[in-house]
């Protein structure tokens, strides 16, 4: 982990169906990535859209899961279930230089 | 890609792109305004449908709101979903439990066992009693069932979490129930124990005090019965067996009335039921039949009730008392009286007509002191007289043969009729009357006198010094009331309740009053055939008020 990304702290919300395979997917490995690469600097929220679907609506959602990194930088989205890494952390702009 | 491209070339591929990228936003717009039920996804050579509607949406509801948490995990333990239940459990919002490993949830002293749950639930379902900690720390006991979810892309672990709160409390609840319950068992039992020694030393006791009482009982002169607050005897002592000669199961219940006398049975059973009814003591003289011939003896029959300790009547205890001889006694006292004063009167009549023909003399002037002499003569003949009338008319009353003619008279004749009789006999008391309405009344003049003037001499003679007597009559609600009232030694309240008992004479040791006792008991006699009413108010030591009252005659 670069010392740069130290001080720089995600911010994520990860959009998901409930319990369905993709969703859960999603959440093992992003949080997988996250622990791996941003231990101790990230707020990640998991938000079932079935479950709340109030807070699903102020993001413009295509398809799901979902992930919004709101922080560092411009929101970018990403779909999926997170298991291709090198695309999520191109996503989140995480310098994967040192992998 | 080729550089040599012609602008037409690429005119058409920037078409094609443009193009494309409609098709692309419009299906992405399709598909965000809901417009599209499944995706297509290819995946290998074959290709799998995602349903975007959501088809699960009924067990989804069913597990959103039941109270139970529902939570899935990853191979790591990681929260992947749980439902509201459990989120209101730990008391994080929904998005803040998502994402974060199971066993931070786990209360710290349940966490040893958590990860040997956890274990053992990949390989198989389980489930076991856990503390869930929420934000404050408070850990809720509950139980979590475990079961493996088969996923494609790694399987999954569900738990089904119940607050068992409300089942330990209840638990707990039952148990100090339980507790009470044995401990009061137990004192049932120590006080069942209890009792029985009680029962056993009441019994002996009961034993000895039987003993005790039959003993009593069976040698007392008397005959001796218990009976039922109905009436129905219980037991008998000895002497009423030997005496009536009935056996115990002819005495039993009510059958003892066999050895009453026929005439006396219907007065003694009246009498019997109006004291079992007012609870008051029983008290009638009959005569029994005795056993070995047929010969009838008074007794005086007793009882008394015999109350527990809340009040209730338990039995009567009643004796019976042999009192043949004081009757003989009495009728022999009464006969002997009756001939006595028979016997007295024709002298004395004859005793009365030589003093008036003395008195009338006029051949010899008598000497001054000869009158005198012979006018105290006339007054202690008429004291005389006074008291023989009053013992034949004691010797009537007895002999139920007390009678005389009733009309209607006016009272207030007869009152100052007896005034200016007593002012004449009695010349040094002063005597306030108060006597100025009629009163009709139905009796006989000469009887009503004979009241009043023994009222006014019972005045004058315990006035204990005092020179003053009152006389009013007056209306008392439908009757008329005469009232002789005297300031003298008075009576206390034992006196009062004898004073008109035949004979009963009130003991004055300072002043010997003169008197057979009769007076009160034969006036009493007088206004009760009147269907009046005698009575007397009386403070000792202040004076007494003797008043009857006689219905008045309407219209």
């Amino acid at each position: 982990m670069g010392e740069g990304n130290r001080k720089t702290v995600y911010v994520m919300r990860l959009f998901v169906t409930g319990a369905s395979p993709n969703s859960t997917r999603a959440i093992s490995n992003l949080k997988k990535i996250c622990e791996e690469y941003l231990k101790g600097c990230y707020e990640l929220e998991i938000i079932d859209v079935y479950q709340q679907p109030i807070v699903a609506m102020e993001e413009q959602l295509i398809a799901l899961p979902m992930l919004i990194k709101k922080a560092p930088g411009m929101e970018k989205r990403l779909i999926g279930d997170m298991s291709d890494k090198r695309r999520v952390l191109k996503g989140l702009e995480i310098n994967a230089v040192n992998l | 890609m080729e550089k040599q491209v012609s602008y037409e070339e690429l005119l058409n591929r920037n078409e094609e792109l443009q193009w494309r990228l409609e098709e692309a936003a419009a299906m992405l717009e399709a598909i965000r305004t809901g417009q599209v039920d499944a995706l297509v996804v290819k995946n290998g050579d074959t290709h799998q449908v995602y349903a975007l509607k959501t088809a699960d949406h009924t067990y989804r509801v069913f597990i959103e709101k039941m109270s139970e948490g529902a939570v899935t995990l990853d191979e790591n333990g990681l929260i992947l979903y749980c439902n509201s239940g459990f989120a209101n459990l730990v008391q994080f919002p929904l998005e803040k439990v998502t994402g974060v490993s199971f066993e931070h949830f786990i209360a710290e002293e349940s966490k040893r066992k958590y990860r040997r749950l956890l274990k053992k639930a990949w390989k198989q379902d389980t489930k076991d009693e856990l503390f869930i900690k929420n934000t404050t720390d408070w850990a809720t006991c509950c139980l979590c069932s475990f079961a493996v979810i088969g996923m494609d892309g790694g399987d999954r672990l569900s738990v089904i979490l119940t607050d068992l709160t409300e089942q330990k409390t209840a638990q707990a609840n039952l148990m100090i129930q339980n507790e009470r319950l044995e401990t009061s068992q137990k004192l049932v039992t120590q006080q069942k124990n209890e009792l029985e020694g009680i029962v056993v030393q009441r019994t002996h006791d009961l034993y000895t005090s039987r003993g005790n009482f039959k003993l009593l009982a069976d040698h007392i002169a008397q005959m001796t019965w218990t009976s039922l607050p109905n009436g129905e005897a219980t037991f008998y002592n000895e002497r009423w067996y030997n005496y009536t000669g009935l056996t115990e199961e002819q005495s039993m219940g009510l059958g003892w009335r066999d050895a009453i006398h026929p005439d006396d049975l219907a007065m003694f059973m009246e009498k019997y039921r109006e004291a079992l009814q007012t609870a008051e003591t029983f008290e009638a003289e009959s005569r029994y039949r005795r056993g070995k011939d047929g010969v009838y003896r008074w007794y005086l029959n007793r009882a008394m009730p015999l109350r527990n300790e809340s009040g209730e009547i338990v039995l009567w205890v009643g004796t019976a008392t042999d009192i043949e001889e004081q009757k003989k006694e009495v009728e022999r006292k009464d006969e002997f009286i009756g001939v006595a004063s028979h016997e007295l009167k024709t002298p004395l009549t004859s005793l009365k007509g030589y003093l008036q023909l003395i008195l009338m003399h006029q051949k010899d002037e008598l000497p001054d002191t000869v009158k005198q002499y012979i006018n105290k003569a006339v007054i202690a003949l008429a004291k005389l007289q006074f008291l023989v009338d009053d013992l034949l008319d004691m010797s009537k009353i007895k002999a139920g043969m007390l009678n005389y003619n009733l009309d209607v008279i006016n009272l207030k004749e007869v009152v100052a009729d007896c005034v200016e009789n007593a002012v004449h006999m009695t010349p040094t008391f002063e005597f306030e009357v108060e006597n100025d309405t009629d009163f009709m009344i139905k009796g006989n003049a000469e009887r009503i006198e004979q009241v009043l003037m023994n009222l006014i001499n019972n005045a004058v003679k315990y006035s204990d010094g005092s020179r003053r007597v009152v006389i009013r009559s007056f209306r008392f609600e439908n009757c008329a009331r005469v009232a002789v009232t005297d300031f003298g030694i008075g009576l206390s309240d034992e006196q009062m309740g004898k004073i008109f008992e035949r004979f009963y004479r009130v003991e004055d040791k300072k002043n010997m009053t003169s008197g057979l006792g009769m007076g009160l008991f034969i006036s009493s006699t007088i206004i009760n055939t009147h269907k009046g009413k005698i009575g007397v108010e009386s403070k000792f030591g202040e004076g007494s008020t003797f008043y009857f009252d006689l219905p008045l005659v309407e219209g």
